[in-house]
């Protein structure tokens, strides 16, 4: 791989990828540990889903910054740094071995809410000297006064499973990919990735306790380019219930089905409008403990792209995804995780390619150490390994793939 | 649990010093003396695991005591187990037994100027005019020393809740640890719901108060004493708040009697460390409808009064003082020979 090219790969890397974090300014806020609303940062346990299907509040009169200390404001940083080291392979030569230091990346953001109804979240990002918005919304908390109804518009996170909703590594650039089958992309089509926090319009509903649940998005896909962006409209929903087990080892299951409708234009009118759908469920068990559990999730989805978006084909893609994560929460504040995604391609949309073209495995294990030193300033690191395996990689050589990453990383957060 | 959700404001030893606690009002609790402000349960004695897993699962409405109901209902009974560690108040009592909220009665008039008259003769001397401008309420402080401002009842929201049930409750059991006493053995369950329907209409329509015609107060009748009892006055004025005379001297067997005479409500409690070994059994016999383990009931109209009853009771010093003005230095003896 040239220079050019690695550096292409890692500019695309930043652009596409997210960081999700706990947020200090709410630690700060409460007078609560981080630990409080994360099972482990960033994974959110069952009172910060709750805080923050309220919008960022508990409703207990401490919510409006009138009511807090002085000394309070809605702001937050981030600052990041990491080492990767890269090791790929394809079934003819080495294309990478070597090991570099992350310039890394500063957010500085707001994130809270003004009186009952309204929350708000602006989070600009600064990487390589250039600035982008992670995410940027406006909520408009229990519309016609009911939780059943809440209004969320800007660059949102759309309402994805638990433990997907937050990426699992510190970095933003996840060096291969997002290591989401979720964000798979087939071969030769345009890119849609669920986790990439699009432009729209988000109605949400719950009930007291977040037990049950409900996300409906109208949003823009991300997948298109700038100018077409309101010629692509494209929805996302899911819903969830919460069941709390009264005794045994089986502590918390959360049941989940989601699936999405997106569109590409590609002419002037909308019947060159064509889709790009994933559908499919979730399901999480908690075990052992509250205070230090041991979460289980396991999504299984399948994904179809319209054959008109894939060059040469003559039919829809269509391929299975799926992943298992564990977190295991040992003392706090360690965190062991580990995941398993996969991606087997059931219609090559190309006729005459191989059944297994694209498929991809990718394994992932770390262990993660996340800790506040005041309730103004909390600090942590991370170390991991990733192995993805790529069946029949056209981006390289047109051969299997296999890449090694060793990732370690260490975050300030204020 | 208590390590992720807790020790920030109630400190890793229980004793509410955590690293926010300084900037929190009001502080956090400390929970090695066992004194739980919420319960359902009388003045003085521990709440109920249901008392304290309300508490927990609905926070406390303008404190940094936020809501757990989201957490799975065994983690918060695990966290109110621990909590229960750290007094020894636990491993030597029990709760006590949680006091009955009977059925509402409809709000009316009646029962609201009844419930001013009440509130004015019982709650006003610290909540004043409702929003906690009392005469004292700059003046009192709780039992770990900090200030303690008496709550503001015309905000729409109090801590516990704003259902009858949660205003009666907090009227009949008071807040342990602080100067607001438990009135369960000097209101019956009418009156406590007239000062409710009072509370309530402060909240709601408070331009309408003024239309509203306090009832006459009058001393509620109390049994008599006995012919040789020492009368001690409960005195609230411009000199101050005390017992007249602060030391009396009684033999075994003679009787006290305690009579408001301005400034009220007054009560009288012992100090259960500060009386002769053996004697908090007689003396809670002989006392007159206790709202607590050694605390008489609250003397609200002037006129009112209790007897005490030293009979069988060892002979030593007997420390008391008035729960509501203990701040202000009303407290005294009585020496039984």
């Amino acid at each position: 791989m040239t220079r050019l090219q690695r550096l292409l790969l890692a500019l695309t890397l930043f652009a596409i990828a997210r960081p999700a974090y706990g947020i200090p300014a709410f630690a700060r806020k409460y007078g609560l540990k981080c630990s409080a609303c994360h099972e482990a940062v960033p994974l959110l346990n069952v009172l910060g889903r709750a805080f923050r299907d309220n919008g960022y509040r508990f409703n207990n009169g401490k919510d409006d910054a009138i009511n807090t200390d002085p000394s309070y404001w809605p702001i937050f940083a981030w600052v990041e740094e990491n080492y990767q080291y890269n090791y790929s392979k394809s079934d003819k030569k080495t294309e990478l071995n070597d090991g570099q230091l992350s310039p890394g990346f500063a957010i500085v953001g707001a994130m809270g809410s003004l009186g009952e109804h309204i929350s708000f979240n602006v989070r600009p990002i600064s990487y390589f000297g250039g600035i982008s918005f992670d995410a940027a919304w406006i909520r408009y908390n229990r519309l016609f006064n009911t939780d059943a109804l809440n209004v969320r518009v800007g660059q949102i996170d759309l309402d994805m499973p638990i433990a997907t909703a937050g990426e699992r590594d510190f970095t933003v650039n996840d060096f291969v990919g997002n290591l989401r089958s979720l964000s798979y992309t087939v071969p030769g089509s345009r890119g849609f990735d669920l986790l990439g926090n699009p432009l729209g319009v988000e109605l949400t509903g719950h009930d007291p306790g977040s037990v049950n649940r409900y996300a409906l998005t109208f949003f823009t896909n991300s997948a298109v380019a700038s100018h077409q962006l309101w010629n692509s409209p494209s929805v996302y929903g899911r819903v969830s219930h919460l069941f709390q087990v009264p005794g045994g080892f089986l502590r918390d299951v959360e049941v989940g089905a989601f699936g999405t409708y997106a569109t590409v234009s590609l002419g002037p009118d909308s019947a060159r409008l064509k889709s790009q759908e994933r559908y499919g469920a979730s399901l999480d068990f908690w075990l052992a403990s509250d205070a230090l559990p041991l979460h289980v999730e396991a999504i299984a989805f399948q994904g179809r792209d319209d054959k008109n978006l894939i060059a040469g084909a003559t039919r829809d893609a269509l391929y299975d995804g799926g992943d298992i994560q564990i977190d295991y929460v040992p003392a706090l504040p360690f965190e062991l995780f580990a995941r398993y995604n996969l991606v087997r391609n059931v219609t090559q949309a190309v006729p005459g390619q191989p059944g297994s073209f694209g498929d991809q495995s990718i394994y992932l294990f770390g262990i993660q150490h996340m800790e506040s030193l005041t309730s103004r300033f909390e600090w942590g690191w991370q170390l991991h390994y990733s192995l993805q395996y790529d069946h029949l990689n056209m981006s390289v050589d047109g051969t299997n793939n296999l890449q090694h990453v060793v990732w370690a990383g260490l975050i300030l957060a204020f | 649990m208590y390590e992720r959700f807790c020790t920030q404001c109630h400190g890793p030893r229980g004793n509410g010093g955590g690293e926010v606690a300084p900037y929190a009002n009001p502080r956090p609790r400390d929970f090695r003396q066992g004194l739980f402000k919420f319960r359902s349960t009388p003045f003085g004695s521990l709440p109920t695991v249901a008392d304290l897993d309300r508490t927990v699962s609905h926070g406390l409405y303008g404190t940094l005591m936020p809501p757990f109901a989201a957490i799975n209902p065994r983690a918060r009974l695990d966290v109110i187990a621990y909590i229960q560690t750290f007094s020894p108040r636990w491993r030597n009592e029990q709760p006590g037994q949680p006091i009955a909220v009977p059925a509402e009665p409809a709000s009316t008039g009646e029962s609201v100027a009844s419930g001013r008259t009440l509130f004015a003769n019982a709650c006003s001397s610290c909540h004043g005019d409702g929003s906690g401008n009392g005469p004292l309420a700059k003046s009192l402080v709780d039992a770990w020393g900090n200030p303690d401002q008496p709550a503001d009842l015309t905000r729409h929201h109090i801590k516990t809740g704003v259902e009858g049930q949660d205003i009666y409750l907090r009227i009949m059991t008071g807040l342990n640890g602080t100067p607001m006493p438990g009135f369960a053995g000097s209101l019956s369950p009418d009156k406590a719901w007239d000062i409710v329907h009072y509370v309530e209409h402060l909240r709601r329509h408070p331009e309408s108060l003024d239309s509203i015609v306090p009832s006459a107060a009058s001393a509620t009748p109390s049994a008599p004493a006995p012919s040789d009892a020492v009368t001690i006055e409960m005195v609230g004025d411009a000199k101050g708040y005390r017992f007249e005379p602060s030391s009396v001297t009684i033999h075994v067997g003679q009787a006290v009697r305690f009579v408001n005479k301005i400034g009220g409500p007054h009560n009288v409690t012992f100090w259960p460390d500060s009386i002769p070994s053996g004697a908090q059994r007689p003396l809670q016999a002989g006392m007159q409808n206790t709202s607590g383990p050694l605390t008489g009931p609250l003397l609200i109209n002037a006129g009112d009064a209790t007897t005490v009853s030293f009979v069988g009771v060892a002979p030593g010093t007997y420390k008391f003082y008035c729960m509501p003005h203990l701040a202000l230095g009303m407290h005294g003896q009585i020496i039984v020979q």
